[in-house]
């Protein structure tokens, strides 16, 4: 058996990301381009550089701002940052977050990293774009329990922010909508490119000799087949525990376990969910929609037995899980 | 209030007629053709996006696309512009459009739904497919190893029910039949076909069967996994099929088209109403225009009744000037009237003072000639006693001389007593007397008779050269009867001959002596009469030592009518008269008055008459004694 990977790098190394940060992840692409060419013909494509998104720097700050702002929550205890916390791969480490007043939530709280990238939000997919995922997520009684209401009265006294948004969105100043889209576009910004994508773009040497290997083994027992696309996943649903029933063994069906089903009441929708990305998947633990599991290596096992129908060497799923450590986030140097 | 309520109202009706005009000019705006434009764009767009995305699909299924990615931009798309275009349609007030767009969200939704199901059952086809060759080569590796092994084995292990080669035929079999089904999927996979599914079906139940030996735990264990995705292949490869004939099928195209005809149809519906709108516009305006003519025709009308009530107001006023000269006149002519009248009433004053002068020449002119009427009797008795004296004397006696001497005697002696009685009586004497008294009476009367025709000039021209010493002189002796209990006093200077109406003159001379009069007592009055010369001509001052004038009435005194004098004994106008005579001499009058000392009348006069008084002073006279 393998044990766990220096996953603590990818830790130490996640920048805590913020809007200059980010302006260096803008040139990290282009910096890479001069090097060599890209690779084609692979499943997986490099993240896009975020000047290539053409997002509002000012619309991108006011949602950094919001992001970390208590005040969306009923008890003004939680912001989003709570349970997307930068520095836990946007995610906050635990099994089910802790909402509103304390609530414990029915789910795993999913990266907010590279979250412009899903194709949908939500493990159920249920919302098509960012903007309403902030919606539901401010309404949601065991996440903020707001309305756009209360929430417009308790920051309309905040003088400083109502003249921002009224710069920065000058037809609608602070609404719903802007709120929405600031949040959004920050959320739009935060992308984190990886050793791999260094290697996708033509970077031959970005990539440690086993965890190429690891790349060739997820390509050949399949998990490309779902986690594949620009986000590595997030752009398809796929049902939990397709050759290998995962819920008959694992017990104790709850509504969340339902996934997409509770979106489209269609029976073929029982438990399938979004497929997640596993761009920084090393820093996300615990794993699955669930978050039963503890470890990187525990899914991979998961993933095998229960998605790919297939067995495999345990020096493969060791090499799978270096080439996934690879798949977090890094900084370059900040230009000034 | 009414007033302003009606011009309240017509800046109502004036507004309301604007807006609906502003209205009507709204409805038929060209109609934005940047919207249906913007709109048929995106329709097209989405056409194109569909497209694409059907390829994407195609490509997806067949291994191109190595990734989902393509598959899901036509959800960025939609995201992107499906606000703009259910703003489109949520604008467009049509339920034809309204519904179209709903069919056509549903259809894509479907297809969104069709798409997601692909990709769930792609990737796993595409793992299984990927994945039975190996497997299947797998467990041939793994058969031979076992075959090997229990070859060498099976020789020690006699224990074993199923002969070596009965257990190898089997596994052999298995391999064979492995390779067979996994060769009809593939072909299944290729070529979907009932019959080779039925195959694929019957060989992978063969597989799945419990062998009479089984199979070491390791080929069991791979058999089952081979089963396994070969049934997912089957069944993945049927409901991709599905899925993908049912892609084809949603008809997006079709929905598309629908909602860019009702779109198309709307707008034209629009156009339509739009024209309809401009003839109304036009029939509006043509109203309005109209109602805009009648406004000025109403608006000419009234400036032209306008100009007629001005036409008759000026009318009107020259009725009322004439009215007014008319009544000028009346007045002038009552005005000289009254001056007539004062005039007549001054004529019959004076005449009554000259008829009391005449008078008394005229008692003792005519008692003399009584007296001298009387005395002719004794005149005549002489004349004719002294005549038959005469003829008694101078004729031869008749008879008897004595009788004859007789009668001599007799009537000498008559004569003698006759012509006696004269001398004693002086009668001669008395009728002298009498006839210079006579005469002297006579002249007298012809002395005031030649007073007023001085006084009057009657026989003189109007105006004329004048001495006003003379007039003041003349007009005493007419006021005689007036003037005579009072004590005049003159002081008459040396004026200089004046050009004036002396007529006017003397009756204002009248005027003041005769009311300086009667302002003073017989016994005490003194009435003082002044001429001075000045520079512009003369001066005549009329004092007295009466009464006075009191302070109260010193500014009415040349007030027509003004008077303190009994009713009857004056008119009022006297004074009137007089400041109106002199101011038409282009003189003036004033008056000083202390009450209990006396009252000083001044006129003074120039020189010259003022030619352009002529007129007036001719009209003056036209009443006046002639």
């Amino acid at each position: 058996m393998f044990t766990p990977l220096d996953c603590g790098w990818g830790r130490q190394r996640l920048p805590i990301f913020s809007a200059h940060l980010l302006l260096g992840s803008m040139f990290f692409a282009a910096s890479v381009s001069v090097a060599a060419e890209p690779l084609v013909g692979e499943p997986i494509s490099p993240l896009p550089s975020l000047e290539s998104l053409q997002l509002d720097p000012k619309k991108i700050k006011l949602g950094e701002r919001l992001f970390q702002d208590t005040r969306f929550s009923k008890d003004n205890s939680t912001a989003c940052i709570s349970c997307h916390s930068l520095s836990k791969g946007g995610a906050d480490g635990r099994k089910n977050s802790i909402g509103v007043r304390q609530q414990v939530g029915v789910i795993n709280a999913p990266s907010i990293f590279n979250s412009g990238m899903n194709f949908r939000q939500f493990w159920d997919g249920r919302s098509d774009s960012l903007e309403d995922q902030v919606d539901k997520v401010v309404h949601d009684a065991r996440e903020l329990d707001m309305n756009w209401g209360d929430l417009l009265t308790i920051l309309s006294t905040d003088a400083a922010l109502v003249a921002e948004f009224k710069a920065v969105y000058p037809q609608e100043g602070l609404q719903a909508t802007s709120i929405q889209n600031a949040l959004a576009s920050y959320q739009r910004s935060l992308l984190t490119p990886s050793r791999f994508d260094r290697y996708l773009l033509g970077d031959a040497k970005a990539l440690e000799e086993d965890e190429l290997k690891g790349y060739q083994l997820f390509k050949d027992y399949g998990c490309v087949a779902c986690h594949q696309g620009v986000n590595i996943g997030g752009n398809m649903f796929q049902k939990f525990g397709v050759m290998d029933d995962y819920f008959a063994k694992r017990g104790g069906v709850s509504t969340a376990d339902l996934g997409r089903f509770n979106v489209t009441q269609q029976e073929a929708d029982k438990h399938v969910f979004k497929v997640p990305s596993l761009r920084n998947v090393a820093l996300t633990a615990p794993y699955f929609h669930d978050g039963m599991t503890d470890t990187l290596d525990a899914a991979v096992d998961v993933m095998f037995r229960h998605q790919l129908g297939r067995t495999a060497s345990a020096t493969d799923k060791r090499l799978i899980v270096k080439f996934l450590t690879s798949l977090s986030g890094e900084t370059t140097e900040v230009k000034p | 209030m009414k007033r302003i309520l009606r011009r309240l109202l017509l800046v109502l009706v004036s507004v309301g007629l604007i807006a609906i005009l502003w209205a009507l000019v709204q409805k038929t705006q060209s109609i934005d053709t940047t919207a249906i434009q913007q709109v048929n764009s995106q329709l097209r767009e989405l056409k194109q996006v569909d497209a694409t995305w059907n390829l994407d699909i195609l490509r997806s299924k067949m291994g191109i696309n190595k990734n989902y990615d393509q598959v899901t931009t036509p959800l960025q798309w939609l995201q992107k512009n499906q606000p703009a275009l259910m703003a489109a349609v949520n604008q467009a007030d049509a339920s034809g459009i309204k519904q179209a767009a709903d069919e056509l969200r549903a259809a894509i939704n479907d297809k969104i739904n069709l798409v997601d199901r692909f990709k769930m059952q792609n990737a796993l086809l595409k793992n299984s497919l990927r994945f039975l060759p190996t497997a299947v080569g797998q467990l041939r590796d793994q058969i031979v190893a076992v075959t090997l092994s229990d070859a060498s084995i099976g020789i020690n292990n006699t224990g074993q029910t199923a002969t070596p080669n009965a257990f190898s035929s089997n596994l052999t079999k298995l391999e064979a039949t492995a390779n067979e089904m996994l060769t009809e999927l593939l072909k299944y996979n290729l070529a979907p076909d009932e019959a080779i599914k039925t195959r694929v079906e019957g060989l992978l139940d063969n597989l799945a069967a419990q062998p009479s030996t089984s199979y070491p735990e390791q080929i069991q264990a791979q058999v089952d996994m081979i089963v396994n995705h070969a049934r997912t292949v089957l069944k993945q490869k049927e409901s991709e099929d599905q899925v993908l004939a049912s892609i084809e099928q949603v008809p997006i195209t079709a929905r598309i088209d629908q909602l860019a005809a009702q779109f198309e149809q709307s707008f034209e519906a629009a156009l339509k109403e739009k024209e309809q709108w401009r003839i109304a516009l036009i029939a509006y305006s043509a109203g309005l225009l109209l109602l805009l003519a009648l406004a000025m025709l109403a608006v000419w009308r009234s400036y032209r009744s306008l100009d007629q009530a001005n036409a008759f107001l000026e009318q009107r006023v020259a009725e009322r000037t004439r009215d007014l000269s008319a009544a000028l006149a009346n007045l002038r002519e009552s005005q000289l009237q009254l001056i007539q009248s004062e005039k007549m009433a001054s004529l019959g004053q004076m005449v009554a003072g000259i008829a009391h002068e005449i008078n008394t020449p005229l008692a003792y002119v005519k008692g003399g000639l009584e007296i001298l009427s009387a005395r002719m009797e004794d005149v005549d008795a002489l004349v004719n006693e002294t005549s038959g004296l005469m003829n008694l004397m101078t004729e031869e006696p008749a008879g008897d001389e004595a009788s004859h001497e007789q009668q001599l005697a007799e009537q000498f002696a008559t004569v003698q007593e006759i012509s006696s009685a004269f001398v004693e009586t002086e009668a001669i004497s008395e009728i002298n007397g009498l006839l210079d008294d006579g005469l002297h009476g006579i002249g007298q009367i012809a002395e005031i008779v030649s007073n007023l025709k001085d006084f009057s000039r009657l026989d003189r021209a109007k105006v004329a050269e004048f001495n006003v010493n003379e007039g003041i002189e003349s007009t005493l002796k007419i006021a005689r009867n007036i003037v005579k209990h009072r004590r005049i006093e003159q002081q008459l200077g040396a004026v200089p001959l004046i050009m004036c109406s002396p007529s006017q003159i003397n009756q204002v001379l009248l005027n003041l002596i005769n009311n300086a009069c009667q302002a003073t007592t017989e016994e005490t009055g003194v009435v003082t009469i002044v001429t001075r010369p000045t520079e512009q001509g003369l001066a005549i001052e009329v004092k007295d030592n009466g009464q006075g004038i009191h302070p109260d009435h010193l500014s009415q005194i040349f007030d027509p009518f003004f008077t303190t004098k009994k009713v009857g004994e004056g008119t009022g106008l006297g004074l009137s008269i007089v400041q109106r005579i002199v101011k038409e001499h282009g003189g003036k009058i004033t008056v000083d008055s202390v009450l209990g000392v006396g009252t000083c009348f001044t006129v003074e006069l120039p020189r010259e008459y003022q030619a352009h008084r002529e007129q007036e002073l001719s009209e003056l006279n036209q009443g006046g004694i002639t």
